[in-house]
């Protein structure tokens, strides 16, 4: 190897790496809030963080890594969830719903994971654009410009797929018997 | 009171995060997998790039070579004649060169040949060339420029001699540009001779070539109208796959032995060569008489029943002449076989056997595409069926000519049965 190319490629992983420091706690949140409660929650973050790695070296600068990185994360996060979908298993859940239920109500805790958990069966029978819009927008409580930058669209694009997402959930929602009331009533 | 979709997005928002366990795993295993991954994907990407550009190359490559194909030479670079005549063919052109005869193709497009002749003599055939037709012959001294004749060429160390036959050519040498007519000749110095043999092959092919010309105009005398657009400047813009035919011919040129014997025929060996000698020298009737008491050989009857052809067609033995031609047509290699049923059919149609001629010249191929002989067996084929009263068939033939050979030779003659 050329010692240039050798320099280069050392001085490029590290930079790399300092990337995937800065911005794996929000990767793992951007997923977990994209995905919702799942068992794989690890598996995506590593999947997401090594094509961060293959997408950041076709960076070019159009963007702020951040932008750019969160744009990597939601498009690894929607493929590998479509293809584990599949394989998913219920079951996962109740090691989850345990811990998180330690030290607080179980009946509660596992009625809030029940409700979470329609909640985001709904949110992943959205496309991708309108699933991406809801989560930038409603979860992350992004600005529309900012979500849209993500998502490489025009505000107006976004804001149009807000609308439709939040009118299929509405409706899919609806139809939930734990969930309808839930949305027919307001906030509890 | 908020909506409760921005509620349960709340909900979603403010759930709890599990920190990643091992950071520093999670990063180096990315880094590593990532890093593979990029190369893999770098790999394929060059892979998929050299695939394109083969194939756009490969494609570059056909489409140039597609195009080129009709003006791909097959020819060889020199040839050299090892002992007697050597015969060469490039599209309907002729070339005989004589023993030791330096010959090369330098540009074998029958419209627009070009021949380098180093030493030795030759006798050119030239057909009709088209409007930017042109057969040019190079000498160390001198250059002929040709449009349709019969010419030799023979260089000697002392210079270069040019006799012509048929046509006219244009002479380029040291001293100036010179025109030569039938019968004329040029040579710079008197001690430069031509071979007795293509002098003999000249005036046979000029003799040949005006038998031939003759009959083209007996096939227009009914159409007056034809006549006249035919006696305008030829344009033929047929294009054909060049291609160069040789033929050893070891000994159509008589043995100095056999020269002091004379040459009958009951003096020599009976075999191919000798009868063509005599055919060569016009002596018909010895021909056929040896042609007769010959014995054949089954791989050279073909060839046999080609002389047979042409001394009988030479005494005027129309039928006889059809005959033997057929014959050949039967045994002959493909093209040459066209050939023999191409002649065989003139002969018929000469007799004024019509029928018999179409049918010949359809189991000839003659008049299928890339044939060398495509344009004037089509003509012919539209004339006959034109007598024949098949009109309909015959407008079909000449529509084809005319789509093939716009500038064809016998365009008026094909136009005038459209009644255009």
């Amino acid at each position: 190897m050329w010692p240039f190319r050798r320099t280069r490629d050392e001085a490029r992983e590290s930079v790399d790496e300092q990337v995937l420091r800065d911005l794996l706690v929000d990767a793992r949140r951007w997923i977990a809030r994209y995905a919702g409660p799942r068992a794989d929650l690890d598996d995506l973050v590593q999947e997401a963080m090594i094509e961060l790695v293959v997408a950041l070296e076709r960076f070019r600068g159009d963007s702020s890594v951040r932008t750019y990185a969160h744009r990597i994360v939601l498009r690894t996060t929607a493929r590998e969830t479509a293809k584990r979908r599949a394989v998913r298993a219920r079951i996962e859940l109740v090691e989850d719903v345990d811990r998180e239920a330690h030290g607080t109500d179980p009946e509660r805790a596992l009625t809030d994971r029940r409700t979470m958990t329609r909640f985001y069966e709904a949110l992943s029978a959205l496309s991708e654009k309108r699933r991406n819009a809801f989560v930038l927008c409603a979860i992350e409580k992004l600005a529309h410009d900012e979500a849209a930058a993500i998502e490489g669209v025009s505000v107006e694009t976004l804001r149009a797929r807000l609308k439709h997402a939040r009118a299929d959930l509405e409706r899919a929602l609806a139809a939930d018997p734990l969930l309808g009331t839930y949305v027919a009533g307001g906030a509890r | 009171m908020k909506n409760g979709l921005d509620a349960l997005a709340s909900a979603a928002a403010r759930r709890a995060v599990s920190p990643t366990r091992d950071p520093d795993a999670v990063i180096r295993e990315a880094l590593i997998v990532g890093r593979a991954r990029a190369r893999a994907s770098a790999r394929r990407r060059r892979a998929v790039i050299a695939s394109g550009a083969m194939v756009a190359l490969a494609a570059a490559a056909m489409l140039v070579w597609t195009q080129r194909a009709p003006e791909v030479v097959v020819a060889p670079e020199v040839v050299v004649a090892p002992e007697g005549v050597t015969e060469l063919a490039l599209g309907a052109h002729r070339i005989d060169a004589i023993t030791g005869t330096r010959i090369a193709s330098a540009r074998a497009e029958p419209q627009r040949a070009v021949w380098r002749l180093d030493e030795g003599a030759a006798l050119f055939d030239v057909a009709p060339l088209g409007v930017d037709g042109a057969f040019e012959v190079r000498t160390p001294d001198a250059t002929v420029h040709v449009r349709g004749t019969v010419f030799a060429v023979s260089v000697e160390p002392t210079g270069t001699r040019v006799e012509v036959f048929e046509g006219r050519v244009v002479v380029h040498d040291a001293r100036g540009q010179r025109a030569l007519g039938a019968g004329e000749s040029y040579t710079p110095s008197a001690r430069v001779r031509l071979p007795e043999v293509l002098a003999v092959r000249g005036a046979r092919a000029a003799a040949r070539r005006l038998a031939s010309t003759h009959e083209e105009h007996e096939h227009d005398a009914g159409a007056r109208q034809v006549e006249e657009v035919a006696s305008a400047p030829i344009e033929v813009q047929r294009i054909e796959v060049p291609r160069i035919e040789v033929q050893r011919d070891t000994a159509s040129e008589p043995t100095p032995e056999r020269r002091g014997r004379g040459a009958r025929a009951d003096a020599l060996v009976i075999d191919l060569a000798h009868v063509r000698a005599l055919c060569d020298r016009g002596e018909f009737e010895a021909a056929l008489a040896a042609i007769e008491s010959a014995r054949p050989p089954r791989a050279e009857r073909g060839d046999w029943a080609m002389l047979e052809g042409d001394a009988h067609r030479a005494l005027g033995h129309t039928e006889a002449a059809a005959s033997a031609y057929e014959r050949a047509a039967a045994s002959l290699t493909p093209t040459r076989a066209a050939l023999a049923g191409f002649l065989a059919a003139t002969q018929r149609e000469r007799a004024g056997q019509r029928a018999e001629a179409l049918a010949i010249l359809e189991r000839s191929h003659a008049a299928e595409r890339g044939s060398p002989l495509e344009e004037r067996a089509l003509a012919m084929r539209a004339s006959l069926l034109a007598r024949l009263g098949r009109d309909d068939e015959a407008a079909t033939a000449a529509r084809a000519y005319l789509a093939g050979f716009p500038g064809g030779e016998a365009r008026a003659r094909m136009q005038a049965l459209l009644g255009e």
